[in-house]
């Protein structure tokens, strides 16, 4: 496995370029080495984990219904297979110099997958809709930072108001409060998927159902029935269907991972949501590179309740007990799939960002257990006096090693008493959220790639502050970074913000997480490199000489 | 008879009204609501999504609102499934369920009743002991050890069948989750056949058949099996709740689009109107079979007077 390395081009030069000038870049799709034999039946089956709780773009959530959608729908921006941001439905974009206006062209030979064409009155629509407080969209803030956003989804403005508009049938343009430099990013996001709007006016809730959906993407919707599967065909009007291989997919929602394996031996699957995480050595040695394992834009991490004892001001206390954790026996020993262990709260592969570093992090593990001792004892706790303490986590076999593991480690460095306490998910949720706990598990996986991602967690205010940190330093810093343009300056600022909130130790960094997945040899165009682990169908092919699934 | 049959029919609706209101109190009750997530919805969204789906009513007021719904003949919305109306859920789903169900309770009844019986007559030899046995087995391993135990060996090993889904009910595919389902009520079923067998073989009326010489084909068909099998009649009621509750582990295991599968989904995301629906729908259809099964017993059992 190796890390995703970015490159100071890649972080400072290519955004750059993005964001100042024209792009005339050539779209991406299934690039079929010279030589390679097709399959006839171009058919794949994916296991997609979970049920698709919704195919409406606006409304999901979720990274099921988001994989789907990237098959069906496409935004004015799309993804290539590395995650780099490639013109969709326009063919290209301008931005102002101050980065507040952005002007995307719709391409001409743009289509829905009823052969009507793909207007700027459609873009419109779609982006006014996620904001639209009629249709509730629990991802309405993903756009804060066009002009009106908030007030329209609070209920203050209406959505008409909103920054963006059709110039013209094939020019849209969206204007932003604040220089938002990842906001292609955001552009290219499942949320800002293009719907046709004379299809949604007419079915209204009902317009995803199979023969009413009109799609904008490679694939159009088929059939689909709730824990059955979802299918989906070629889209004969997608702009780049002359470059699309694969003919059908079906999406399977298979939740158990011992029956999603079973059915990728058996050939029922060419691609599986996950592995189960006590098989992966076996899985390794016996399907060798039909093992996927890839980091992932995610972070396991673990809250301290800041707002109360015995954390509350007391940060030799949090930074004992991060320090006597052994991140390496964790991602190796305890999770053991190729999980990075991390310091930062940013994970490995984030673009526009240098990940920072303790200066103990090089320390031997007998240095680094005496100098959390020592810090231990200066919080006030010792072997005879030790500190007691609940890790909450949610019922899940990983996260109940992960919590038998620190809690040894703990005890065993420093004395430490933990009890365990195992909760349903949403009890989890809810006792997380509302602070009562005393450590608890916690994760977080990128909705785009950038530091902010993250970094925002952590802000005062931030509904996601589950460690309920609170630092003045740290919110001017973070509030800086987001009105600053130039890139450079943006990351150092960034940087310096987790560096302070790293020095409070408001949680402790566990590891970034791997996604796994089985993939069927036959599959081509597959490369895992996609730091978010989106996929879009449209780039993959079945090879013929290989061992074909049942199909 | 007619009498009887009013009154058991009436005496079911406030059972039924019961499980409504307790479901949906217990329901509301539980941490955690439809729309908690790992991501926090900020408070303008959470009151959106909140008036949308009526949540910010009075609790009082809102089960009023579902009750006239469900008077209406209508479910709601699914909160978890945004694109669907739970009655679109549960005609999708019941189908499914109400299929695998039927066969393994088919399956269940002429495999129980025919091995029970066999037993009852052979009883105390080999063929009884290896039914016992059978029996006990099937009754003491549980579909969730069975299920993936099959799927190892008949889909994974030897490649006979598929390891999972529902594929539009193709019979290959039903196969493990029926077998899977039926296994703990045949042997249920052997059992109570070959007690009530056992009992029926030693009175009276058949000791005077044999005695005249009468088949023991005749014996057991014509004379024997009516009233050895009232006691399995009378057990179908709790075997369609067996069959209902195995099917919601069954479902999980073979990923198949059932009601069991919508109940637990719908319970662990709080989808609560999703939830109540398959509640009502199940906690109906097992008191509608107690009625039904109450009824065909009285028409079975002459000897029983209302």
């Amino acid at each position: 496995m190796t890390l995703i390395k970015t490159s100071v081009c890649t972080r400072f030069f290519v955004p750059a370029f993005l964001s100042l000038f024209s792009l005339t870049i050539n779209a991406y799709a299934a690039e079929v080495p010279a030589g390679t034999k097709l399959a006839k039946k171009q058919i794949f089956n994916v296991g997609i984990g979970a049920e698709a709780p919704t195919l409406d773009p606006q409304k999901g959530q979720d990274n099921v219904s988001a994989r789907i959608g990237y098959d069906l729908y496409e935004g004015l921006a799309t993804e290539n297979e590395k995650g780099d941001i490639v013109p969709g439905i326009a063919s290209k974009w301008d931005i102002s110099k101050d980065g507040l206006t952005y002007t995307f062209y719709i391409r001409p030979n743009a289509k829905f997958s009823d052969g009507s064409p793909i207007t700027a009155e459609d873009a419109v629509f779609s982006i006014r809709r996620l904001v639209d407080p009629k249709l509730a969209s629990p991802y309405a803030e993903l756009i804060s930072m066009v002009k009106n956003a908030e007030s329209i989804a609070s209920g203050k403005a209406k959505p008409e108001e909103l920054g963006v508009k059709a110039i013209d049938p094939n020019t849209v343009q969206i204007t932003l409060t604040k220089s938002t430099p990842y906001f292609l990013k955001l552009v290219a996001f499942a949320n800002l998927a293009i719907v046709k709007k004379a299809n949604v006016e007419k079915f209204g809730e009902q317009f995803t159902q199979p023969g009413n959906l009109v799609s904008s993407g490679a694939y159009k919707l088929k059939y689909w029935k709730i824990g059955d599967k979802v299918t989906t065909e070629r889209n004969p009007n997608y702009w780049n269907n002359s470059k699309t291989v694969i003919d059908t997919v079906n999406y399977f929602p298979i939740s158990d991972v011992n029956t999603e394996l079973q059915m990728f031996q058996t050939g029922q699957l060419d691609f599986t949501y996950d592995i189960p995480s006590d098989k992966f050595q076996d899985l390794k040695k016996t399907l060798g590179k039909q093992l996927f394992a890839k980091p992932y834009l995610s972070m396991y991490f673990i809250d301290f309740n800041n707002n109360i004892a015995p954390f509350k001001n007391n940060p030799k206390l949090r930074q004992a007990l991060s320090m006597a954790i052994d991140r390496k026996v964790i991602a190796e020993k305890v999770t053991g799939r190729g999980e990075i262990p991390s310091y930062d709260i940013v994970p490995f592969g984030t673009s526009s960002y240098k990940q920072q570093n303790y200066s103990w992090e090089k320390l031997t593990p007998e240095q680094r257990i005496a100098e959390a001792q020592k810090l231990y004892k200066e919080a006030g706790y010792s072997k005879e006096k030790p500190l007691t303490i609940s890790y909450s986590y949610n019922t899940n076999a990983l996260h109940k090693k992960v919590a038998i593991a620190l809690s040894s480690m703990w005890e065993q460095n420093l004395g430490v008493k933990v009890s365990l306490t195992n909760q349903e998910w949403k009890v989890f949720l809810t006792e997380r959220m509302e602070g009562r706990y005393v450590t608890a598990r916690d994760g977080w996986i990128a909705d785009y790639n950038d530091p902010s991602s993250f970094l925002d967690l952590f802000q005062s205010k931030y509904p996601q502050n589950n460690s309920k940190y609170k630092n003045p330093k740290y919110d001017e810093l973070i509030t800086k970074a987001s009105l600053e343009q130039n890139l450079e300056k943006r990351s150092k600022i960034l940087e310096q913000a987790s560096l302070v909130m790293m020095n409070d130790y408001p949680a402790i960094p566990l590891y970034t997480y791997v996604t796994t997945h089985l993939v069927k040899s036959h599959l081509g165009g597959h490369s895992g490199n996609n730091p978010l682990d989106h996929q879009y169908t449209r780039n993959f092919y079945i090879i013929d000489n290989l061992t074909s699934a049942s199909r | 008879m007619v009498s009887y049959t009013i009154k058991r029919f009436l005496g079911a609706w406030p059972t039924l009204i019961v499980l409504i209101t307790l479901s949906f109190f217990l329901m509301r009750v539980a941490p955690g609501g439809p729309f908690s997530g790992e991501k926090v919805l900020s408070a303008a969204v959470q009151a959106n999504l909140d008036a949308k789906y009526h949540l910010n009513d009075p609790i009082f007021v809102q089960y009023l609102d579902y009750l006239w719904s469900l008077a209406r003949g209508d479910f709601g919305p699914s909160f978890k499934y945004p694109d669907w109306t739970v009655n679109q859920l549960i005609n999708q789903g019941f189908p499914v369920s109400l299929w695998i169900g039927g066969w393994a309770m088919f399956i269940a009844i002429i495999i129980g009743v025919l091995v029970g019986s066999l037993a009852a007559f052979k009883q105390n030899t080999w063929v009884d002991y290896i039914a016992t046995g059978m029996s006990m087995t099937g009754i003491s391993i549980p579909s969730f050890v069975t299920a993936p135990m099959f799927t190892l060996l008949f889909a994974v090993v030897l490649g006979w069948v598929p390891a999972g889904g529902w594929n539009d009910g193709a019979f290959l595919n039903m196969i493990l989750p029926v077998t899977a389902l039926a296994l703990p009520q045949i042997a249920i079923i052997s059992r109570i056949m070959r007690g009530s067998m056992i009992e029926v073989l030693r009175s009276n009326y058949i000791r005077t058949a044999k005695a005249k010489g009468i088949p023991n084909r005749i014996i057991l068909f014509r004379h024997a099996i009516r009233p050895a099998i009232l006691p399995v009649i009378s057990y179908l009621g709790p075997a369609t709740a067996g069959i209902i509750t195995g099917s919601v582990v069954v479902e999980q295991i073979f990923s198949l689009p059932g009601l069991g599968s919508y109940l637990v989904k719908g319970a662990l995301n709080r989808d609560y109107t999703l939830v109540l629906g398959s509640v009502i729908l199940v906690g109906a259809l097992i008191i509608a079979f107690n009625f039904i099964v109450d009824v065909l017993y009285a028409m079975i059992d002459p000897k029983i007077k209302y």
